[in-house]
């Protein structure tokens, strides 16, 4: 007979709570952007980009450690979910540097 | 007629022609040597589940990059800079989902089609209601490459639609149906290293042309510099819609659900190996595909810029003009290449591999689903393995008739390439990507929910078409553009009422219980391992023990190994334990290998394995080459 993992399924209050977060986050997150830089800075596009894209990758981060799929210590799982984290810190430094040379390094036509 | 913007002399076209056709016929030949690696249709369509991760790694290099791809990206990449990169560099954000979701999902419940899924999760309606939106997505693709290629073909050659779409297509399904699979990977392999050698060039070519690196850079505008575009101008290119609709329901649909994509996964030897295909893929493979089709149009801008500061062509070049931007890439490599008929001719059989090794993966995965969802469970259910594997080539020749059908459907369409491609795929997938996502991601997801949420949502999503406005709230919610455009909105719309509807029917409706769904869920993957396995997984890791001697033993049972006691301690294996026994060469990739039963034979010698001869033969292996093991779990 297959054992079953006996972890507590998330109530219903915090699934409620979650999308309520979720969407609270997705209102106000571009009007802040926007209202701290502008609709034309490329910090808003990139802040609107990596804000949305952070919340979801935390939430796959989080689903997989607390549904199991990801556990530390079996197999090569904490490597994996090391590359993880270091690619997403990857992109967003990789997008951040290419904006600042964009904006610092002089254009020689106009 | 339109001639891309070039004028090819009449050598120079016999030039261009003669590299192209060689290098189909090259291909087509080299792709067809390997039809004797099918023995079976698990080998047509999966190559036995043994490759090493670089192999499918390397092959999906060509398979990411379509005909349109350079044509596309260099004129994004020419009109709103490099930000034309954006589809390409934010795949990350969904990878947690995949590697430790999705992919174990997948593999251990040996799934074959993404609509067999459907019907092991849900049930057979709701894999029907699947095939038909995941065919319509795999049909779309094909023919629309197909169809930029013969666009780009009687654009400089002049050859109308009519002959060459045909003949492209028949030398397509010629390898395809014979080679299979594995005929599949290797040409893509190929191909790959084609294209990255063509792209190379025509970069090169016009680096040298603009000054070098330093003066690209300085002469291109500060707005095309940037690697994202503005929040909302451009109604077709905006960061709010790219990342709703392309770094989320694209990247989704082309990860979670392109048949093509998933059977490379399903090629390669272990999840571990999976994983590092797909972190390869995203991490190294997609940042320079995105360099390779995008740069000459980066240059194309710079050099536009230059020309105008200087009042002039270039020295040494003549004048470039860009009047249609779809030209952007022809224009820039025949003159940046100096009018070099057989240099251009390279690139243009890059064009030719960027559309065969596409369209081969999509002829392929249709025909993998042809059989496994519509011919072996409706029609001839419990046929000879020869039967199916015939039947699988003759799936092979109809899917690429289909393809060629939707040429002509591709012909009546209005707008530019860009254009008719997102507003197709922005339609078709948003429904099945979202059932698929709550599928694995949530277990209490019923199948009248996936059942109607799927109908409901890809008809509000077509509805959209007519009624744009329908969007105009959830646009204004995230603060996307505002037009009666919303191509990338109309995806995050019909993920939307998907999920809305999923949610809603899931709460009044009956699960299946944990026990029926086991292996299916991401939280039942210990489950699902033990099943794969047949045992309790071993999860110690364990050396690579290399170069050993293959000893026949025919007391041995078929797909049994046995080994030194000190080799299983090696190894950290027990008896029972999956093996994977591979050809010591690596650069076979995996061509000659097998997974295999460990079972512990005291007296062996530490340097010998032993098998039986049909276990030798199952993995291909030639006498006097040694092999490799490695413990799976």
């Amino acid at each position: 007979m297959t054992k079953f993992s006996s972890k507590k399924p998330v109530q219903a209050g915090w699934i409620v709570a979650i999308i309520g977060a979720i969407c609270t986050f997705t209102y106000a997150w571009p009007r802040f952007l926007v209202n701290a830089f502008g609709l034309d800075s490329p910090w808003t596009s990139y802040l609107y980009m990596y804000g949305f894209g952070f919340v979801t990758f935390a939430i796959g981060i989080a689903l997989i450690l607390r549904k199991g799929s990801c556990q530390f210590g079996r197999g090569s799982d904490t490597f994996w979910f090391k590359v993880l984290i270091f690619g997403f810190v990857f992109f967003a430094s990789l997008h951040g540097i290419w904006i600042i040379l964009s904006l610092t390094i002089p254009y020689k036509g106009a | 007629m339109n001639n891309f913007g070039i004028e090819l002399s009449g050598e120079a076209t016999t030039v261009v022609a003669i590299v192209a056709i060689a290098y189909t016929i090259v291909i087509t030949a080299f792709g067809g040597y390997f039809a004797r690696f099918n023995r079976n249709i698990n080998d047509f369509f999966y190559s036995g589940n043994r490759f090493a991760w670089w192999l499918p790694a390397a092959s999906m290099v060509a398979t990411g990059i379509g005909s349109y791809s350079y044509l596309k990206y260099s004129e994004q990449g020419f009109n709103t800079g490099m930000s034309s990169s954006t589809t390409y560099l934010n795949d990350w954000f969904i990878l947690p989902f995949f590697i430790f979701g999705w992919l174990p999902i997948i593999y251990f419940a040996r799934i074959k089609s993404i609509p067999e899924y459907f019907e092991k999760r849900f049930n057979r309606t709701a894999r029907y209601i699947s095939l038909v939106i995941i065919l319509a997505y795999m049909f779309f693709y094909i023919g629309y490459n197909l169809y930029t290629i013969c666009v780009a073909l009687e654009g400089m050659f002049g050859v109308p639609q009519i002959y060459s779409a045909p003949l492209m297509a028949l030398f397509l399904g010629a390898y395809v149906t014979f080679g299979g699979q594995t005929a599949v990977i290797f040409t893509d392999l190929f191909q790959g290293i084609m294209l990255y050698v063509a792209g190379a060039i025509a970069i090169g070519a016009g680096l040298i042309a603009v000054g070098g690196f330093g003066e690209w850079w300085s002469w291109l505008p500060i707005a095309h510099r940037l690697p994202f575009v503005h929040l909302t101008n451009d109604p077709k290119f905006n960061t709010a819609g790219l990342f709703w609709g392309e770094a989320l329901a694209g990247s989704i649909a082309f990860t979670f659900m392109n048949q093509g994509f998933i059977m490379r996964y399903l090629t390669i030897k272990s999840v571990n190996d999976g994983r590092k295909a797909a972190f390869f893929n995203v991490m190294c493979t997609l940042p320079l595909s995105a360099v390779i089709v995008g740069a000459v149009g980066w240059i194309g801008k710079s050099i536009i810029m230059k020309q105008s500061a200087v009042g002039g062509a270039l020295a040494g070049y003549n004048l470039m003009e860009i009047g249609d931007t779809f030209h952007t890439f022809i224009v820039i490599c025949w003159e940046t290449v100096h009018q070099n008929a057989w240099i251009f001719g390279f690139v243009i059989a890059a064009l030719m591999a960027a559309l065969m090794s596409t369209i081969d993966t999509l002829i392929n995965a249709c025909a993998a689903i042809g059989i496994y969802d519509l011919y072996r469970p409706l029609i001839k259910p419990n046929a000879s393995d020869a039967h199916y594997l015939k039947a699988a080539r003759w799936a092979s020749i109809i899917s690429t008739v289909i393809g060629l059908m939707l040429v002509i459907f591709f012909n009546t369409q209005k707008g530019s390439l860009m254009s008719i491609h997102y507003k197709g795929i922005m339609i078709i997938i948003p429904a099945v990507v979202t059932t698929i996502f709550m599928g694995a991601f949530w277990r209490r997801f019923t199948a009248t929910a996936a059942c109607v949420s799927m109908i409901v949502g890809s008809v509000f999503t077509v509805i959209t078409v007519a009624y744009p406005e329908m969007i105009d709230p959830l646009s204004s919610f995230v603060m996307g553009p505002h037009n009666t455009k919303y191509i990338y909105m109309r995806a995050l719309f019909g993920m939307l009422v998907t999920a809305v509807i999923g949610f809603g029917v899931t709460l009044v409706t009956k699960p299946k219980t944990r026990e029926e769904i086991a292996g299916l869920t991401i939280d039942t993957l210990d489950e699902s391992m033990a099943i794969y396995k047949g045992g309790k997984p071993n999860h110690a890791k364990g050396e690579k023990i290399r170069r050993l001697t293959v000893e026949i033993d025919k007391a041995l049972k078929t797909d049994d190994i046995g080994l030194s006691t000190d080799i299983m301690k090696r190894l950290k294996a027990h008896d029972g334990d999956m093996i994977y026994m591979e050809d010591s060469r690596w650069w076979l990739g995996g061509l000659r290998s097998n997974h295999v039963k460990a079972v512990t034979v005291g007296s062996l010698s530490d340097n010998m394995v032993k098998m039986s001869t049909q276990t030798f033969n199952h993995a291909y292996f030639l006498k006097n080459h040694p092999v490799t093991l490695e413990k799976i779990f």
